[in-house]
């Protein structure tokens, strides 16, 4: 299988290109600067495969959730050069990425979502599945909204650096190990697309996973809360 | 050449084909208006996410429209600003991500210099030199144009522009968002003789202009007719709307006559959402048709944003065409900065 994937939802531009049993790969800090990077290594990336976007079977891009604007530039991106090159997208929750990192069967999935809340999904990852919604929570509602049943749970995921507390309290206490080091990474959505499990959709229908829809007030929202 | 052109600067996704043999074959347009009526006014998040979903659909269909396809394609041309970044960047990462794939160019084009072109896709179109009023809910200034990108900004506005001042003023009448198109709407059954607004800097020596008092002074109108008769009746709304047009009418006017004389031109060029205005248009029509000076305007479906314009501008500027690849975008963007093409 030949593909490439596209994360741009952290400060971190994550690309990877498949070709069959070899990877190669570009996953570094760029803060803001996604756009200026992302097409001139993807080009080296593909050139250093030996292929041409053409050649490739498909784009897999980080659907979310994450930075909005840097959602977009990763989702515009594939689904741009899946349009020009006439191929499938595959759309991957970032979250999922973030999981299948971890190193364990039972994970809980934890990013960043700013405005002092995080994204979280917990996952079965012997099935594999997840368990859970996507969610999006302030952190001390974890307890109460995220069940972990059972044992051997690791946390992974910058959200567990952002918020210490998660790690502590009874909840907490269910985690053996946590990684909050783990970012979506390219080569991680290349395994993920690889197992067959995420569709593949026409330039067209490619979408974002925002979770946080909540954006703004409605001009009745407004006026009741100056009341 | 065949450039396909993105317009994703603000609340409409445009898409559209121009051939610099043929003209314009195609342009899709889809505006998010509705989808921000509930907030009264932009959300620009919701506007970049709206963008995201549009613009492949919308390209589709214009070569669907055009009867081409994507390999026919010699250049991408987008919005590079002014506007929402949000918002830009969607176009810019389609539009560059599309050439890179198809081993083709890209011209980002300033937003306004779209508009200011856009009057050359109507028959009969302007010849250089000419003066462009180009007013809109983000913009008001008039330019002399001497060419593509050989512009010097005569004047503008200090404050409001012309569009925002509509849409506001609607506002505070308790018109639904954007109000501006409905207030001309109602301004046309209000009598023009029953109030009379300030024409701010009307009288001024420069170009310039200032449109957030007369918003001021509708309120200071509203509060004294409600004090008087409680309300505000129906008829009384559409006289107060038509107080309201007449004065930014004539300042657009006077302002624009002023600009012709001082630049020394006989062609003005209007563009920009407010251009579609009925009253604009029948007053300096009826001032053309005393034969001092030729009025052009954009084809009427071209004056709000639109992606033909951005088409247009880019095959104008093909030399300043680019291999796609890093791409940046540009919320604000002066336009006098552009090279001459």
């Amino acid at each position: 299988m030949k593909l490439l994937a596209i994360d741009t939802s952290t400060d971190f531009l994550s690309l990877a290109v498949l070709n069959d049993d070899n990877t190669v790969v570009f996953h570094e800090r760029v803060g803001q600067k996604h756009a200026e990077q992302a097409l001139p290594h993807v080009q080296s990336l593909l050139c250093d495969a030996g292929l041409t976007l053409q050649q490739l079977d498909g784009v897999v891009y980080g659907q979310g959730p994450g930075s909005f604007t840097g959602l977009r530039i990763g989702c515009g991106l594939a689904q741009g050069l899946a349009f020009a090159a006439g191929l499938p997208v595959i759309p991957i929750p970032t979250l999922d990425s973030v999981a299948e990192q971890a190193g364990a069967t039972r994970v809980v999935a934890c990013n960043d979502a700013r405005m002092q809340q995080v994204y979280l999904a917990s996952y079965d990852l012997a099935a594999p599945r997840r368990l859970s919604p996507i969610l999006l929570l302030d952190p001390e509602q974890a307890g109460s909204e995220l069940q972990l049943d059972g044992e051997g749970w690791v946390g992974a995921g910058d959200g567990f650096a952002a918020y210490p507390m998660l790690a502590s309290g009874t909840w907490g206490s269910q985690l053996d190990a946590i990684h909050s080091d783990i970012r979506p990474h390219a080569a991680s959505y290349l395994r993920l697309a690889q197992s067959g499990r995420y569709p593949r959709l026409p330039a067209r229908e490619a979408d974002l996973l925002y979770v946080r829809n909540k954006v703004a007030l409605t001009s009745r929202e407004q006026q009741a809360r100056q009341r | 050449m065949l450039v396909l052109g993105i317009e994703s600067s603000c609340d409409e996704t445009g898409v559209a084909l121009y051939d610099t043999e043929q003209g314009l074959l195609a342009h899709q347009l889809h505006t998010q208006m509705a989808m921000h009526a509930e907030y009264g006014g932009v959300v620009p998040e919701l506007a970049s996410r709206d963008h995201i979903r549009r613009a492949i659909p919308l390209t589709e269909a214009c070569l669907a429209e055009a009867g081409k396809q994507l390999a026919d394609l010699d250049a991408v041309a987008y919005t590079q600003g002014p506007g929402l970044g949000g918002a830009l960047l969607v176009g810019a990462s389609i539009a560059n991500a599309l050439a890179f794939g198809l081993g083709i160019p890209v011209v980002g084009v300033h937003h306004l210099e779209g508009h200011l072109l856009s009057p050359l896709l109507a028959e009969p179109k302007p010849a250089f030199p000419f003066v462009a009023l180009l007013v809109s809910g983000g913009h008001t200034q008039l330019m002399a144009v001497r060419g593509v990108g050989d512009y010097d900004v005569l004047g503008e506005t200090l404050d409001d522009a012309a569009g925002e001042a509509f849409d506001k003023t609607a506002k505070l009448l308790g018109l639904d968002y954007p109000g501006g198109p409905t207030l001309s709407r109602l301004a046309e059954s209000g009598d023009p003789a029953r109030f009379s607004l300030p024409r701010p800097m009307l009288k001024s020596d420069d170009l310039d202009m200032s449109f957030s008092g007369l918003k001021t002074a509708v309120l200071t109108l509203v509060r004294h007719q409600e004090a008087e008769h409680g309300s505000i009746d129906p008829q009384t709304r559409n006289d107060i709307c038509r107080a309201f047009q007449d004065a930014i009418v004539d300042v657009l006017v006077g302002k624009s006559l002023k600009a012709l004389k001082q630049a020394n031109m006989a062609r003005l060029v209007v563009a920009g959402g407010v251009g579609a205005n009925k009253q604009l248009r029948a007053a300096l029509d009826a001032l053309a048709a005393k034969g001092r000076f030729e009025v052009f305007y954009p084809p009427l479906a071209l004056c709000t944003d639109n992606g033909a314009m951005i088409a247009y501008a880019g095959a104008m500027r093909l030399k300043y065409a680019q291999p796609a690849g890093g791409y940046s975008v540009k919320p604000r963007w002066d336009l006098g900065s552009l090279p001459a093409a």
